[in-house]
């Protein structure tokens, strides 16, 4: 399913603070800009350094006003994190899609658990929903040894739902990275877009 | 103050390449104070506001300052006002109550240039110590103020407002919200002046400048004169817009709340205000003669809603309205169909929350290690070692604001009385030291305080993204200062402290002693913690603690120095820690508590490093 017939597409892209989710947000705001939608981004990472939760809201479309929408208003969730898919999907339409990276790294805590914390070692009732699918995205950035590009990754799983040509995004990337990563960050991209593309391609069949 | 938004500052797209770009709340302001010629911009770092200044500090034309604190960064800008410049100051909400002796003058006293003073609230306190509503300021103060509602209308109003401050000779208040301040639009830009205008020169005005109790009164009459003046040009402000759609319903809203309106009522008549105050009374009464009913939605408190109402015109009850915590297009929508105020919009709660957690390696967490052992009350402030209250230290047990914790450390023990001395430890860090703890603590000398204070010195100021201060030395540009950094133990021992020690808060057991030997102390002494932060120059680990199965007997000892590279691992039914390889510095705080040796550093080697990732016990299949 892609959204080009809504009058506005709303993402929430989620994961922990180091991940790049703001650039991420960033890259897809600009390629829509380039691609002449009227764009909005909205970020949240309160107290979010070292592992904490980031998310970040992109709006693209026309008639575009509040930059975040609520409960049951965002058309796509990325997720680059697990437990971070689960924790937004309240925010997902209930026809909604979501893309989630196949990672999980638990909240941390100081102190053993006690007898009556949650059990949160148990596998989560979202594991089950339908709306998600799953990606191996930090598999893919670590076998090509380019951990920190997991964010162009999923970006790349992001772009097959997305009606934005592939040279907006292509622009977008090479604006926001240094020389340094640039190539590789172009190269995940298109990883993570063909494998987006053929597990498509296998559940239509 | 509380925050860490070290990741927003750098804009991710040069914003001088192409005609449309987006750009956020915070950047929006810098550029339209670039575009109309400000010279002078001071502020003190803060959610949402910190990237006002940083981006402001890269322009050569504009002389851009972190100030001490807000209350100087504002008087610094009414300077630089006075003098005839186009000054800008930004500022955090509760900044502005650093900042409001001299903004409640600076109503009285004019200015000569333009001074607009830019306030960002923080609906839901998301790093904040409170949810206040900054638009009483303007209404107490008798000062104007604008609130925009997207990037572009930022950037707009903010030349507006410099024409509004010069025509009226009035500071004017420009107020944002978290959500404006971090979001990007699209913004479209303009061209700055060539040559940005110089100040004009500063003209002695005894009886304008000069706020002695008969110019005051003077000055009174003046201020309600142009409030008055003020509420007229109101009516034809273009940017206070009314769009008449269907008819029965009408809304007055302002700032982020009208994108909120929009999306939630899209066929509402809207009467969108830019100016919240003073209010234009002609526009809102006939906006409300063109709708059946009328509705007020803002964000926080019923601002607007109360001055219209006293204006006689009726507005319908909003009780649904949340008071609390920021809106959205949906929460508005379900607060409204369920006629009650609907809670914030969370992420699902079932999933474990993500504390906030002091970075592995942190100095505090020896120091709060140390202090935990002590069992004394601890009088707190605000930083990243605000976060010494959580478990597993508990070791902070007030935070009230910037620089209050020797106050109120002095308070409870002039409250408690002898048998307090050596239980009470107040807890200052460098940077909030330098913002609002001199005179308190000069004060806490100079009235016999017996107590002893922490100061917890990283050499920065952490929280908020690593901004110079005159502890370390730093410019807002980066280089160094003239000063090159104040000496804090000759700082202190000049306001009068004879006790001072510094500790290595890496070494416990002699933070612990000097910490206890300081609290014995008969007279008022001050312990330095220094070492710097971990995230000004980090560096690879030369060394990471390792476990030993074999000598652990699963005590938990290690798990008090509350590291987040340490997690506690299920071991022969008890729990035993697991270092978590890719955030061990190698501090050893942890192999320091250890009683059975069974934590030990080792070199680092040139292996691979392995994630400690964790599984559920179904995965799931990739579709």
């Amino acid at each position: 399913m892609t959204l080009e017939n809504s009058k506005t597409t709303t993402t929430l892209i989620a994961g922990l603070g180091g991940q790049g989710v703001v650039l991420a947000s960033g890259v897809l705001a600009q390629a829509a800009l380039l691609a002449g939608y009227d764009v909005c981004q909205s970020e949240m990472h309160g107290l979010s350094q070292r592992f904490g939760s980031v998310s970040c809201q992109v709006r693209l479309g026309t008639g575009l006003y509040s930059t975040h929408r609520g409960h049951k208003a965002v058309d796509l969730l990325l997720s680059l994190e697990g437990f971070e898919a689960f924790k937004q999907l309240p925010f997902l339409r209930p026809d909604g899609i979501a893309l989630a990276n196949r990672l999980w790294r638990k909240p941390t805590v100081a102190k053993p658990p006690t007898a009556a914390s949650p059990a949160s070692t148990s596998s989560p009732a979202q594991l089950n929903d339908p709306r998600i699918s799953w990606f191996p995205g930090t598999e893919a950035t670590g076998q090509a040894n380019c951990p920190r590009s997991l964010n162009f990754y999923m970006l790349g799983v992001l772009s097959t739902r997305m009606e934005i040509d592939d040279m907006y995004w292509q622009e977008a990337i090479e604006s926001s990275t240094s020389s340094r990563g640039r190539n590789v960050n172009h190269e995940m991209f298109a990883t993570g877009r063909q494998v987006a593309i053929r597990s498509e391609a296998c559940r239509s069949l | 103050m509380t925050s860490s938004d070290s990741q927003t500052s750098s804009p991710p797209f040069s914003p001088i390449t192409s005609k449309r770009v987006l750009l956020s709340g915070n950047q929006a302001v810098a550029r339209g104070g670039y575009e109309c010629g400000v010279t002078v911009a001071t502020s003190y770092p803060g959610t949402p506001c910190t990237e006002i200044l940083e981006t402001l500090a890269t322009y050569d034309s504009i002389k851009a300052m972190w100030s001490a604190n807000e209350k100087v960064a504002l008087e610094t800008a009414l300077g630089a006002a006075f003098a005839g410049a186009r000054a800008l100051v930004s500022m955090k909400h509760v900044g502005l109550n650093v900042a409001a002796d001299p903004l409640f003058s600076s109503a009285y006293t004019g200015i000569n240039g333009g001074l607009v003073i830019v306030v960002g609230d923080d609906p839901s306190a998301n790093s904040s110590q409170n949810e206040q509503d900054s638009r009483h300021y303007a209404r107490a103060a008798k000062l104007p103020m604008l609130e925009p509602s997207n990037s572009q209308e930022i950037k707009d109003l903010m030349a507006y407002a410099f024409e509004l401050s010069e025509q009226f000779d009035t500071p004017v208040i420009l107020r944002l919200t978290t959500r404006l301040c971090h979001s990007k639009t699209v913004v479209r830009l303009g061209t700055p002046p060539k040559n940005p205008r110089g100040a004009s020169g500063f003209v002695r005005d005894f009886d304008k400048f000069v706020l002695l109790p008969r110019q005051a009164l003077l000055r009174h009459s003046v201020i309600e004169n142009r409030l008055l003046a003020l509420a007229e040009n109101a009516e034809k402000l273009p940017f206070n817009v009314t769009e008449i759609r269907d008819r029965d319903l009408g809304i007055v809203t302002a700032g982020m709340a009208y994108n909120y309106v929009r999306e939630a009522f899209p066929d509402a008549s809207i009467l969108k205000l830019a100016q919240t105050f003073p209010l234009p009374a002609k526009l809102i009464r006939e906006f409300a003669t063109e709708v059946n009913r009328l509705l007020v939605i803002e964000e926080l408190d019923p601002f607007l809603d109360e001055q219209i109402r006293a204006l006689g015109v009726t507005v319908e009850q909003a009780d649904w309205l949340p008071r609390v915590g920021e809106l959205s297009p949906e929460r508005i929508e379900r607060s409204l169909a369920r006629g009650t105020p609907q809670p914030l919009e969370k992420g699902d709660e079932a999933i474990p929350p993500r504390a906030p957690r002091i970075c592995a390696g942190c100095q505090y967490l020896g120091v709060y290690t140390a202090i935990a052992r002590l069992g004394v009350t601890v009088a707190g402030d605000i930083g990243c070692y605000t976060l010494g209250s959580l478990s597993p230290w508990n070791a902070i047990d007030t935070v009230v604001c910037m620089g209050a914790s020797i106050g109120t450390a002095l308070g409870m023990e002039k409250a408690l009385g002898e048998e307090s001395h050596g239980k009470v430890l107040a807890i200052i860090g460098d940077g909030t030291l330098l913002h609002s703890g001199l005179a308190p603590l000069l004060d806490f000398v100079h009235n016999g305080g017996r107590g002893t204070i922490l100061i917890m010195d990283n050499s920065t100021t952490a929280m908020t993204g690593l901004q110079g201060h005159s502890g370390n030395g730093k410019l807002a540009q980066g280089e160094n200062s003239a000063g090159h950094g104040i000496d804090l133990e000759k700082l202190v021992r000049a306001l009068g402290v004879e006790w001072v020690r510094v500790a290595d808060p890496y070494n416990l057991e002699e933070t612990e002693a000097i910490l206890r030997e300081a609290l014995d102390y008969a007279g008022p002494a001050v312990v330095i913690s220094r070492a710097p932060c971990l995230l000004i120059k980090p560096k690879p680990p030369v060394q990471r603690a390792q476990w030993n199965a074999e000598a652990c007997t699963g005590c938990g000892d290690c798990f008090e120095v509350g590291c987040v590279a340490i997690e506690p691992q299920e071991f022969q039914g008890r729990y035993a820690p697991k270092i978590s390889q890719d955030l061990c510095v190698g501090c050893t705080l942890c192999v320091q508590v250890c009683p059975e040796g069974a934590l030990k550093p080792r070199p680092v080697s040139g292996d691979l490093i392995e994630l400690g990732m964790w599984k559920p016990q179904a995965q799931p299949m990739s579709r």
